[in-house]
């Protein structure tokens, strides 16, 4: 063959294949006569042409397997015996100390991903998890690199060598009936909640990562290596899809580049006892891509367990559906939680998870005590003063800023008047739109500043943090890395605005999901400013607070407490003890105590925090009303609620004056209290603020909203407790109708509303219509709660005075009876709830003796 | 991977420093080798993400130089160095079999690893066709190498080969039946 005739070849190929079937074999012939040499060629051609299979496709894929069948003869100190099994990270084998000391076998998994500084990573956690010495974990021995001949490293882990099968498979097999599985169960949620004291989360729980062994005990594999997989593919927290192997059990947070805690084993768990229960998960997932996954988890509320499998006690429907919960505050905060909820099942007492969204109370709470954490945000810039949540009540925000508005900054001056009133975007005493101003000042820097880039890279930092403000993640980045891209010069001003720059960059990356990015810049900055200005400089302090709440999130409470007190070292030496930043320092480090459990120490760092802000900041700055909320908070924790009364007392006082008297975040505070009052039965107390965050919460939500209904709740309550009757009355009826106009199904504030009402007819002695609707609670109760929950029995405290009311005596002591049982077991002696029962039912006996 | 600090940058610009691109390719093959090994090594039996490869040898090696080179450039030169390390270790492991060099026999103690399915030895009859294709017309080899061995698409590499979508797609097709057709007698 040569070009020429190879090009005859080509042509005549193309040709043909156009051809439809009919003419081909024609054609075929003709060519065969004029060039006969070519013919078998031809032929050949058409045949692979036609056939489906590439086989050069699978020449390649077959060639580039080679490189995976080679299998070590030594690994570190340990001699190969054979493989184990493949699996997505690596391959498993089976191995022996090589040294002859001892013939324990070992299970190592190389993996597959090359990288860097494993080892580095491996040697700062290995003494955690070698602490994770427990009967149901499979102990992680060691780890190392492996030098194959070629030069290729790859990292392996050494670890204590399980024989036996997975859980599910293990279930099936021996025909285990529910108690055993839950039995099994429970080992699994000890192993987990024994690492998850040690601070580490599993991440990846799955069947096939929870064996059984021969002699019938659980054993967890894996514990963390998940975490390295992630860090080594440059997520540093599972925030990929890529690294998820089993979209089956990934948790919402772990699809959504989320933060990862606790919380997320939880869900892997709940799924778990789903399939370890059914054979079935909680969502259908079949043939969805993740992308869909995703977005179906976070929309549709997990299948209740009894209606997958008939044979299951719907009273474990709410511990699973608890588990699988799309937000991470609404699921079981710890394994033990769960694990408990388990065994009172099992052991046929009244569970303690109630349905979600049924502790309102928890939104404030959670606030304050998620494992989310918001980025260092330091600003003074006038931009962010003016562009936070007063933005609306320009008039008192624009003298304030005046006031720190140094007239010869042109920057501020640009600002100021982008907001002033002679813009005609700007309409006096209206809601102003800031990002349209914002993008106005952009399009202006761009035009008419052209000839002046250092104050056009000042002009868009500026920007970028007031879009950062705002919330405007996409915009805020574009500012920034419009600035980023002029940056020039090596003059002190020059890397510190870098510096700066970056510390900006990682807050936005953080605000966007993009961890990894946010630790890059953070860690740019820090390593930049270091160079620069030595280790006391303050933006070194900042990037050490954002590396903090990259390590927080990441559940690394003792790297992140340590940067936070590297933080607050820093701080001190630059400003001395007194200085609003170190109060801010002390601020962190208290929450990163906090998220240990460690309260008396928060509560120190706390109390210093307030301390040193009210100095610097006087008592109206919204810091020191936050201050003295987590103080509060931290108080409350520990169990020292009357000073965490006064302090409440104190930040209500100063937000009355410091936000505005419509705003939700007032209402946020009133709240806490009104919701503590009620608790006490403090009524008198309570109905003002529950009354006050009623008024705000209409105007801010509208008349509708279900908040509002829960807030009519709350007042009713009160009015009840004080004896306006009629105002309960008309309270709860408004509560119904909202809730009832909202959705068809019913939920928990339309059941506490409909017991108001219940109570409220018991008080007004009509006791029929009390019976009624009290009756239909219970029983809508059963169902949402389960016949044994508290809140499904504590009803019939209510209905057992409807019945003495209306002379069933018999009736009435049934349900007290129940009420009393119930709450003897469930809470201890002398509670409130279990009093009032009692008495109840003596008062009954007396009546009896009268007559 | 190092930070690129824009100063650094500019000031070799400046210098008037810029390799060609032979004397890139030729500094950078040994490193590229050892990446497509370790790449190799790294997938699970699919096929491999040239574009990662890529993204790591542009990292790696314009690092510091201002480069008129295309990303797709550094594709087909991927592509030929995947090209040739397969082929290397097949023709090795092929003579390792066949015994042609005693020394490299070698007694393993898991003894089933010993025998390479003989599928893993098709790429060299493919080299082989390969080779040949190219001396009849160059720039077919030269698609199949692009879109086989560095995954480059039809749109790629009509940038790439600066021709048409049209044309690429043509070549691929020929290309693929011929070498077939001297695959398989």
């Amino acid at each position: 063959m040569n070009n020429q005739s190879f090009l005859i070849l080509d042509k005549h190929f193309q040709a043909i294949i156009q051809m439809p079937d009919t003419f081909q074999a024609e054609a075929i012939a003709n060519f065969g006569h004029k060039y006969p040499e070519l013919l078998k060629t031809l032929q050949g051609m058409l045949k692979v042409h036609q056939s489906e299979k590439d086989s050069l496709e699978s020449a390649v894929d077959s060639a580039s397997q080679m490189f995976e069948e080679e299998p070590p003869e030594r690994i570190g100190s340990w001699r190969v015996l054979n493989l184990l099994g493949r699996g997505g990270m690596g391959d498993v084998y089976l191995a022996q100390r090589d040294d002859g000391e001892y013939e324990r076998q070992v299970a190592i998994k190389l993996m597959r991903l090359g990288q860097k500084d494993f080892r580095n990573r491996f040697v700062e956690e290995r003494q955690v998890l070698a602490s994770l010495q427990h009967p149901n974990i499979a102990t992680l021995l060691d780890g190392g690199q492996w030098q194959s001949d070629d030069e290729t490293v790859q990292p392996y882990l050494v670890m204590e060598y399980v024989q036996g099968e997975d859980i599910l498979s293990f279930a099936n097999k021996h025909d285990l009936d529910h108690h055993q599985r839950l039995g099994l169960f429970l080992d699994l949620c000890a192993a987990v909640q024994f690492a998850h004291q040690r601070l580490i989360v599993h991440r990846d729980i799955k069947p096939a990562n929870v064996l059984i062994d021969d002699s019938g005990q659980v054993k967890l594999l894996d514990f963390g290596i998940a975490k390295w997989i992630d860090e080594d593919q440059g997520h540093a927290n599972t925030g990929s899809m890529t690294s998820i192997m089993t979209p089956q059990f990934a948790s919402p947070e772990q699809l959504n580049g989320g933060l990862l805690t606790t919380a997320t084993d939880v869900y892997a768990l709940g799924v778990l006892l789903y399939h370890l229960l059914s054979g079935q998960g909680p969502h259908e997932l079949k043939g969805k891509s993740i992308g869909e996954i995703a977005h179906l988890l976070q929309k549709e509320q997990p299948m209740p367990l009894s209606q997958l499998s008939k044979k299951t006690d719907p009273v474990l429907d709410p511990i699973l559906s608890a588990c699988c919960q799309a937000d991470s505050a609404n699921r079981y905060q710890s394994v033990s939680l769960l694990a408990e909820d388990i065994k009172r099942f099992i052991n046929h007492e009244p569970i303690l998870m109630k349905p979600p969204g049924f502790w309102p109370s928890v939104r404030l709470f959670y606030k304050r005590h998620t494992a989310v954490v918001v980025l260092a945000s330091l600003f003074t810039s006038v931009v962010s003063f003016l562009l936070g949540y007063h933005l609306y009540r320009l008039d008192i925000e624009k003298s304030r800023v005046l006031a720190q508005v140094e007239r010869s900054d042109r920057v501020s001056q640009f600002m100021v008047n982008l907001f002033d009133r002679a813009n005609p975007m700007v309409a006096q005493g209206q809601a102003i739109d800031p990002k349209a101003l914002l993008d106005q000042g952009l399009q202006k820097i761009d035009s008419e500043l052209f000839d002046e880039p250092q104050l056009q890279t000042q002009l868009f930092q500026t920007i970028g943090r007031a879009y950062l403000k705002l919330g405007k993640y996409p915009d805020a980045k574009t500012a920034i890395e419009k600035a980023l891209s002029q940056l020039d010069g090596t003059e002190d001003e020059d890397v510190e605005r870098l510096v700066s720059l970056h510390l900006l960059m990682a807050d936005i990356n953080f605000n966007l999901g993009e961890r990894e990015e946010s630790k890059k810049h953070s860690t740019l900055a820090k390593n930049t400013a270091i160079q620069r200005f030595g280790a006391n400089h303050r933006m070194v302090a900042t990037a050490l607070t954002n590396l903090g709440v990259l390590a927080c999130n990441n559940s690394q409470f003792d790297v992140c407490l340590s940067y936070y007190q590297q933080s607050l070292e820093i701080r001190t030496a630059l400003h001395g003890p007194d200085h609003n930043r170190v109060g801010t320092a002390h601020n962190y480090v208290a929450m990163a105590y906090d998220h240990q459990g460690l309260f008396e120490k928060a509560i120190g760092h706390y109390r210093e925090s307030l301390r040193i802000l009210r100095l610097s900041l006087g008592e109206l700055h919204p810091k020191v009303i936050d201050g003295q909320a987590n103080l509060a908070g931290g108080l409350t924790q520990a169990g020292h609620t009357d000073e965490a009364k006064v302090l409440l007392d104190a930040a209500i006082k100063a937000a009355r004056q410091v936000h505005a008297s419509d705003s939700p975040e007032l209402a946020g505070i009133l709240l806490m209290k009104a919701f503590l009052h009620n608790q006490l039965e403090e009524y008198k107390q309570a109905l003002p603020f529950s009354k006050e965050v009623l008024a705000i919460e209409r105007k801010a939500r509208g008349n509708s909203h279900p908040y509002v209904a829960y807030d009519l709740n709350l007042v009713g309550r009160g009015q009840l407790g004080v004896g306006h009757l009629d105002e309960a009355e008309k309270s709860f009826n408004e509560a119904v109708q909202i809730l009832h106009a909202a959705s068809n199904k019913p939920d928990y504030i339309l059941m506490t509303a409909k017991q108001g009402l219940g109570r409220v007819y018991n008080a007004k002695g009509l006791f029929e219509e009390a019976q009624k609707i009290l009756n239909e609670t219970w029983e809508t109760r059963k169902k949402l709660d389960g016949t044994d929950s508290w809140v499904t029995v504590w009803t019939r405290y209510d209905l057992g005075v409807a019945a003495k009311g209306l002379g069933d005596i018999k009736t009435a002591k049934t349900h007290w009876q129940a009420v009393l049982t119930h709450a003897a077991k469930a809470f201890p002696v002398g509670d409130t709830r279990t009093v009032k029962t009692q008495e109840a039912l003596n008062n009954l006996e007396f009546d009896d003796t009268k007559k | 991977m190092a930070e690129k600090n824009s100063s650094e940058v500019k000031s070799v610009v400046t210098n008037g420093k810029e390799l060609s691109k032979d004397d890139l390719i030729k500094a950078a093959y040994p490193d590229l080798k050892r990446m497509a090994r370790r790449q190799l090594r790294g997938e699970s039996g699919q096929a491999f993400q040239t574009t990662e490869l890529v993204n790591e040898a542009v990292m790696r090696w314009l690092k510091g130089y201002q480069s008129a080179h295309s990303p797709l450039t550094w594709m087909a030169v991927m592509a030929k160095v995947m090209r040739n390390v397969l082929v290397d270790e097949a023709r090795s492991r092929h003579a390792q079999k066949r015994g042609d060099n005693p020394q490299k026999i070698t007694i393993n103690i898991n003894a089933e690893i010993a025998d390479e399915p003989s599928s893993a030895f098709e790429i060299l009859d493919l080299e082989a066709a390969l080779v040949q294709l190219h001396s009849l017309d160059a720039r077919k080899a030269e698609v199949i190498e692009c879109h086989y061995f560095g995954g480059m698409t039809v749109k790629e590499m009509a940038t790439h080969f600066t021709v048409g979508e049209a044309t690429v797609k043509r070549d691929l097709i020929t290309a693929r039946a011929w070498i077939g057709s001297q695959i398989k007698p």
